[in-house]
């Protein structure tokens, strides 16, 4: 591919001419200087020079070609231009295109709105989303009320490969995470109390602190970034390729196959891995604290008992299942709202995770305040 | 004129299965070639090939005179830049919008918006579409459109070659119509070369110059249109009845 250039040629007695060759072209223009230097020379070889023949003949050019060469004439096509039909071709069909915007154009008025709108869509859509979420809630109640009544139907199957996928699958990292937050509550708590002999109280903080805040919370917030983005992907997946379509269209209730068999499995599985997670934290953080306190292990665990009330355990235990739930619900519920682009999916599955750990510590928080009396 | 394509004695695999073996054919200047085959006979499998995603297991393919396998990932990718591709579906980015996904060639190319905007617009023109589609994002799109800005992107870098990977899959009969009247326009108006995949039939019919037949693991007829449905081929024969489109 020979380079583009332009070379001024004297004709004796006559106007002088402007030769261009070489590949003017989109792969022969494509090196930035080479372009920028073209583009000059084509203006000093026009401007104050009305009389010289321009002959294009020689080059090879393309529509990229054409449309440098018009930007590089400042003042429009020459008078004298020697171009061949095709290349005219090329000329006459840049007059004919409109320039597009790469944006939706707005006018002053609209620009000033857009941030009211974005306040008013966004509330909006919060609102509307809050409002499925309880829908939601409530349709679930409704299908435990038909399954009890005709319990041949329950998917009994899906339910299970859900408490598979998503909480047998999940008891290696609970039972990992659960034994570190132990150890370093029981190291953090055991370095403050040294030398005090709170032996009592140390069994006190690990036991209190895992079964009714950490333990519950831990598990949940690992659910959520575990199984509710994977909810919300699948079922945004299934919405995209039709498969939602595909059970209605055959007359099953899409919501009772793929909704119910997930928030069910949720919610007997997040009391569950609660009281794992419970369980790798209280013995780690008491074999920790009982290597600290050079102390028998069994001696701490067998304070546990008159030190932290039963229903701390039982707390944690009853705010997993309500975890379990809002995760269930808000993953199923964006998931089932993904509109059909494949971006979308993406956004949708990180709003799921943020917004039901949000949620569930909103929630853990209330509980906190409700219940500050009970327990202790 | 030498071929911008040409195949020679090519074997290609699919998951280590020899799926198409002694694949000899040529692509020249200005011509546009139909590949078709029964569903599964390897077709998209040599576009794969042609490339440089893949390697032949056999044979050789150049691609404007080299050896495109054989070359480096930096001279694949030099020589990819003069090709364009309108994948099956469209194969539209959905972050998007249709300007960001048929200037991207262009972006890559390295060039600034200064000289991306005017060739969207002339490649949206190309390919049919008016200018206020430009910021519409793709989810926006009915199915002809979306084809119709996948050919614009094919269009935007002014390729040498462009491959068309069923482009009239899933449109209706009367979207594709208007498809096929597009490429013969453009075909006419710029000189296209094209290696085009396709079932349709009526789609080769009018668009191509000729024809390859692929199927049973080999190239079975290469050559017009026209000649080709006169052969006595019982394969030929079936895949002109079985697709519909063989006149009685």
């Amino acid at each position: 591919m020979a380079s583009p250039s332009l070379q001024r040629v004297e004709a004796p007695g006559g106007p002088e001419r402007i030769a261009l060759s070489g590949s003017w072209t989109i792969r022969g223009l494509q090196d930035p200087k080479l372009l920028s230097r073209l583009e000059k020379e084509l203006r000093l070889n026009q401007i104050g020079h009305p009389e010289r023949v321009w002959d294009l003949s020689g080059a090879t050019l393309d529509h990229f070609g054409a449309l440098v060469l018009r930007h590089g004439w400042l003042s429009g096509p020459p008078a004298h231009l020697h171009l061949t039909p095709s290349q005219a071709t090329l000329f006459a069909r840049w007059e004919r295109i409109p320039l597009c915007s790469p944006q939706k154009t707005t006018d002053g008025l609209e620009a000033w709105l857009r941030p009211a709108r974005w306040v008013s869509r966004t509330s909006f859509d919060t609102l509307s989303l809050i409002g499925l979420i309880v829908f939601l809630f409530f349709t679930f109640l409704g299908q435990i009320g038909a399954s009890l009544a005709k319990p041949h139907r329950i998917p009994f199957l899906e339910i299970c490969r859900n408490l598979y996928q998503m909480g047998v699958k999940a008891l290696g990292i609970i039972a990992i995470v659960g034994s570190l937050i132990g150890i370093v509550i029981s190291y953090l708590a055991a370095l403050q109390l040294q030398g005090f002999a709170l032996r009592g109280f140390l069994v006190f903080i690990i036991g209190i602190s895992i079964v009714r805040e950490l333990g519950p919370t831990l598990a949940a917030v690992l659910v959520a970034g575990r199984s509710g983005s994977a909810i919300t992907a699948e079922l945004g997946v299934m919405k995209i390729r039709g498969e939602i379509d595909a059970y209605r269209a055959m007359g099953t209730d899409p919501l009772y196959r793929l909704v119910f068999p997930r928030l069910v499995a949720l919610l007997i599985l997040v009391p569950l891995l609660v009281g794992w997670s419970d369980f790798f934290g209280i013995v780690t953080g008491l074999g920790a604290a009982a290597l600290t306190l050079h102390t028998s292990f069994l001696s701490l665990v067998q304070q546990m008992p008159r030190l932290v009330p039963l229903f701390n355990l039982w707390f944690g235990i009853v705010k997993g299942a309500f975890f379990g739930l809002l995760i269930g619900l808000v993953a199923c519920r964006l998931g089932w709202d993904v509109p059909s682009d494949a971006a979308s999916l993406g956004q949708e599955t990180t709003r799921s995770v943020v917004l039901s750990i949000t949620l569930v510590i909103a929630l853990d928080a209330l509980a906190a305040i409700l219940f500050r009396r009970t327990g202790f | 004129m030498d071929p911008i394509v040409s195949f020679e004695d090519v074997e290609v695999d699919y998951d280590g299965r020899s799926v198409l073996k002694d694949i000899c054919f040529e692509v020249k200047p200005g011509e546009i070639v139909g590949l078709a085959g029964p569903s599964g006979s390897g077709k998209t499998t040599l576009l794969r090939h042609l490339i440089g995603l893949k390697r032949p297991v056999r044979g050789r393919i150049r691609l404007f005179g080299e050896p495109i396998a054989s070359l480096s990932p930096a001279s694949q990718r030099l020589l990819r830049r003069r090709i364009g591709v309108l994948f099956q579906g469209g194969a539209l980015l959905s972050s998007l919008n249709v300007f960001g996904n048929v200037a991207l060639p262009l972006q890559e190319m390295g060039f600034p918006d200064f000289w991306v905007r005017p060739m969207v617009s002339l490649a949206l023109s190309l390919a049919g579409l008016s200018p206020e589609n430009a910021a519409r994002m793709p989810s926006e799109l009915s199915g002809g459109m979306v084809t119709r800005v996948a050919l614009a992107r094919g269009l935007v870098a002014e390729p040498e070659l462009l491959l068309l990977d069923e482009p009239t899959a899933g449109l209706d009969p009367i979207v594709a119509d208007g498809f096929i009247a597009l490429m013969g326009d453009l075909q006419k108006n710029l000189g296209i070369t094209a290696l085009m995949i396709s079932h349709d039939l009526r789609a080769l019919e009018r668009l191509c110059h000729r024809l390859v037949l692929v199927g049973d693991g080999r190239l079975i007829a290469q050559g017009r249109f026209e000649d080709i449905r006169q052969q006595a081929d019982p394969r030929i024969r079936a895949f002109f009845r079985l697709d519909g489109g063989g006149r009685p």
